[in-house]
Parts: C-alpha cells; sequence; structure tokens
C-alpha cells in the first residue's frame, strides 16, 4: 500500500494518474522514462529528479524552479542543444544510485505552483523534440504500480535532500548503533543519532527518568510524563520512535551477564560513569571488533564558578591501546570521591555529545577528518580543544 | 634560612638573602583549575599537577586524570598532559585537571 507523498499530494497523484513514471526516494521525486533527443539525433530516455518541498509528508509549494537530470545534454530534433533551460553541468551524487549529470532552469514568471506543473513542462520540453522524430513517444509509459520506499524514518528526510546531501546519508543505513547509557550526554547523543538512517539504534539503562533528568535532557516532558517514573531507556524509546523506526530499549545495565545483548552492533557510544560495566562494555566491543567512541566529562566548581573538562577517546580496531594507557577510567564509581565532582549541566551534556556525533561521523567518512585524533579533551575555561593519539 | 621545598605548592621560593639569583626563578606562578599556585622552578609534572588540584593527602595512585595546559613556555604551548609528562612553564600557565568520567 502507498504511503507518503505520492499517496497524500494532490500534485503528485494527478502526475501518477496521468501516466507518468514517477517515484520518491530520500526526499527526492524521480520522473523516469523521459523521452528526449541525443546531439546525434538518437531518441533516448532519461530521468529528471527534484528536491521536494514537503511539510508533513504532503508537497508544498516548489521551492526551486530547477531540475537536475540523468542522461545526456538534451537536444532539437535536428540535434543542436535544447540552450534555453541550460543551467549547470557536472556529475552530482543524488543518493539512491542516482548520478545526475546536468541540470535546467526555466522558471515561469510567477514560479511554478506545484509539481505537476514543475515536471510536466520539463518533460515536455525535452520530449518535443522526441515526438517530432518518433510520432507518439510520450512520457506518459503507464509503469506498473511501485511498491513504498522502505524507510527507517515515519516522515522523510527532506533536511539532507534539499541541500543535496542524501548521497552522504546513506553510508549510515546499514549502522547499528548502540548507545550505552541514556543518561546526560547519552540523551542528547541518541537526539542526534535518531536524526540519521541509520538501521537501529539500540539504548541500554537501567535507571528512571526522574524529575532532575528533565533538566539535562534533550526536549521537556510534562509533569504527567514525569509522574510515570518510566525507565529512562522507555522514556527516550517512546519520544524517539515517533521519528525513526529503528530505536530498540533494553532497561538494563550492561554487565557480565546480559553482555551479549550488544551483539551485531556495528558502532556504540559509551555514556555511563566509571565503573565495572564500562570494563566489562569495553572489552566485548574489542572482542566484537567494534568501534566505539567513551565521552565523560569533569566539572568543579571552584570560587564560585564552574570549569572543567568534556572528552572524547574513540577506540578503533586499529587502535585500541590509548583507552587503556590512562586515557580512560575503568576504577569504580565508589571510590575516588574526593576527585568526582557530580556536577553535569545541559549545555556540557550536548556540547560532549555533539563533539562525540560529530567524531563518530568522520570516523564513517560523512566529515573529513584531517586531525585523526583518537582523544579529545574540550576546557571550558580557556575554550580550547586538544587533540592526541592520532593514528 | 632553608628553603622548605616538597613537591606540592609552596607559597615562596628561596629567601632574597640570597640577593640576585636570577638564573633560577624564585617560584612561578601558574593557574590550575582556576586557582593561583605558585610552583619551583619552571618544569612542571603530571603528579605535581594533581597534587596542586586534589590537594587531599588521600591519594589513589590508579585514579585516571584528563589534563590540559595552555600558555605554557614551550612549543606546543597548549595540548594534553599525560600520566609522567611534564610541561615547561612560565608565569601565567594554565593547568586543568579533572576526572572526566560523568555522562
Amino acid at each position: 500500500m502507498l504511503r507518503g507523498p505520492l499517496s497524500l499530494s494532490p500534485d503528485l497523484k494527478r502526475l501518477r494518474e496521468e501516466g507518468y513514471f514517477v517515484q520518491v526516494r530520500g526526499g527526492l521525486l524521480f520522473l523516469r522514462e523521459v523521452p528526449y533527443v541525443d546531439s546525434e539525433k538518437r531518441v533516448r530516455t532519461g530521468t529528471l529528479i527534484t528536491t521536494l518541498n514537503l511539510a508533513g509528508e504532503v508537497t508544498q509549494r516548489p521551492d526551486t524552479h530547477v531540475v537536475d537530470f540523468d542522461g545526456l545534454y538534451p537536444c532539437n530534433a535536428d540535434g543542436t542543444r535544447i540552450e534555453q533551460i541550460s543551467h549547470q553541468s557536472g556529475d552530482k551524487n543524488l543518493g539512491n544510485g542516482v548520478t545526475a549529470k546536468h541540470s535546467f532552469s526555466s522558471k515561469p514568471a510567477a514560479g511554478y505552483a506545484d509539481y505537476y506543473e514543475k515536471m510536466t513542462t520539463y518533460a515536455a520540453i525535452l520530449s518535443g523534440p522526441a515526438a517530432v522524430l518518433k510520432p507518439g513517444i510520450t512520457a506518459k509509459v503507464f509503469p506498473t504500480p511501485d511498491e513504498w520506499e522502505e524507510s527507517v524514518f515515519n516522515y522523510t528526510d527532506t533536511a539532507s535532500s534539499r541541500v543535496g546531501i542524501g548521497g552522504l546519508s546513506e553510508r549510515f543505513t546499514r549502522e547499528r548503533i548502540a548507545i550505552i547509557g541514556v543518561g546526560g550526554t547519552g540523551a542528547y547523543i541518541l537526539d542526534l543519532v535518531a536524526k540519521t538512517p541509520v538501521a537501529e539504534v539500540r539504548l541500554f539503562d537501567g535507571d528512571e527518568f526522574l524529575q532532575h533528568n528533565a533538566f539535562r535532557a534533550p526536549g521537556a516532558p510534562s509533569v504527567d510524563e514525569l509522574r510515570e517514573a518510566s525507565k529512562k531507556a522507555d522514556y527516550f524509546n517512546a519520544i524517539y520512535s515517533r521519528m525513526h523506526r529503528g530505536i530498540v530499549a533494553h532497561a538494563v545495565a550492561i554487565d557480565a551477564t546480559n553482555v551479549h545483548l550488544l551483539d551485531g552492533i556495528t558502532f556504540a557510544f559509551v555514556c555511563i560513569d566509571a565503573g565495572e560495566s564500562r570494563r566489562v562494555v569495553v572489552e566485548r566491543l574489542e572482542q566484537l571488533g567494534v568501534p566505539f567512541i567513551d565521552v565523560g566529562m569533569g566539572i568543579e566548581l571552584v570560587d564560585g564558578a564552574l570549569g572543567g573538562i568534556l572528552r572524547v577517546t574513540s577506540s578503533t580496531p586499529e587502535k585500541r591501546d590509548h583507552v587503556h594507557g590512562g586515557r580512560v577510567s575503568f576504577a569504580g564509581a565508589d571510590r575516588d570521591d574526593i576527585y568526582d565532582s557530580n556536577i553535569q549541566v545541559a549545555e556540557l551534556n550536548a556540547l560532549n555529545a555533539g563533539f562525540a556525533v560529530v567524531k563518530w561521523k568522520k570516523l564513517r567518512g560523512f566529515y573529513r577528518d584531517l586531525e585523526g585524533e583518537h582523544h579529545s579533551l574540550y576546557t571550558t575555561d580557556g575554550n580550547l580543544v586538544t587533540n592526541s593519539d592520532a593514528t | 634560612m632553608e628553603d622548605g621545598e616538597e613537591s606540592g605548592s609552596i607559597e615562596r621560593g628561596v629567601g632574597a638573602e640570597h640577593g640576585g639569583r636570577h638564573e633560577h626563578p624564585h617560584g612561578t606562578e601558574i593557574i590550575v583549575n582556576g586557582r593561583a599556585r605558585t610552583v619551583p622552578g619552571d618544569q612542571v609534572t603530571f603528579a605535581a599537577v594533581v597534587k596542586l588540584a586534589f590537594p587531599d593527602p588521600e591519594t589513589d595512585p590508579n585514579a585516571v586524570f584528563s589534563m590540559t595546559y595552555r600558555n605554557a613556555d614551550q612549543r606546543p604551548s597548549a595540548g594534553e598532559l599525560g600520566p609522567g609528562g611534564t610541561v615547561k612553564v612560565k608565569k601565567g600557565t594554565i593547568f586543568n585537571a579533572t576526572r572526566t568520567v560523568k555522562s
């Protein structure tokens, strides 16, 4: 059964009903099998592609009159280029197995009222010359009904398609992320990871979500939600499942008896206070050959103001040793009380989470990484970032 | 007059009657976790900074600290210091040391 923009938007429905071969994938609209003429006067077919301006899976007025085209440059019946629509040329990876070679621009005075008008206009410009050479040829091919795209989101990520980074986001679709500990930092990491198309986000936390937790977590619970005193893993599962269909919650802390729950993970964020649990987790992740990022902060009150350090430590199968060489603490939580301050503040949790997620994405090639650090500290009173343990 | 020198913080350097000992500074004022401290000489070790940050005599030799410095008298002038490391300091060198274990 079709869901989403194709069945909910009148302009896209009309394109379908008139026999155009339209598909929606990754926030883009594809109009396939559009006939056109190449510079050798041969009739070919190509695909027109546009971003979609959506609100709640329903199209809005097109926000750009430009389209992309996967095919050779379209020509008139005599093989001369249709210059009036020329815009840009060059390979553009739009994700979903599509590379566009050209883009076109033909702007009506008032802009396009809807996507029916936009796509039929370009289809007509391209296919008109083709119909001269092959009378009767048209873009209205009446394809057999299409299965809806399998997406991990309940509504389409048009943020990525809008700025053309859909192809980059694709590299996450096979990732299964574990977030071990959804306290302050872990919860902000969840907030960010749930906005990526990873296959699964597996949460581990045995604690309850209480009133004080509300002041160090993304979003804003109601008093009624607080009264439920749900487990943190369940509380966050309910919220983020509204957006991402791959959230899995385990309302337990990881220990030696249940560490098998990490099986199948491809990446982990370790966001727990120092303790035996961390030792068990790190050991298992190393055994599984899984890369992970461990975070932690230490903030102190000195002479009436706060200051301290936020830490992000990365461990990959190629580089593990620094974790055991003094970068990360495996000491029990109840020891070292005289050193430990319990202070955390929401924006510091969020900042620590932001650094961690950026580093994960660097490890996956989404962001350029020229430093290659596997350990990084942010010192609040100096606004200073220091990097260590490069590969 | 004796110099009561020990590792850890001292408030004054060698006495003034020695007069005009310029090569070796009498003590360098640095900042550790926001507090001014004076250290003898101009080389500071990781362990010394930990003691300055946490002067409580109940020490745990296994505790893991994250430590950064800046405005040091060396290249690089800013960075992370690890166990066993030393930094060449001058007046105004800033250290932060804490256990980065909270999430």
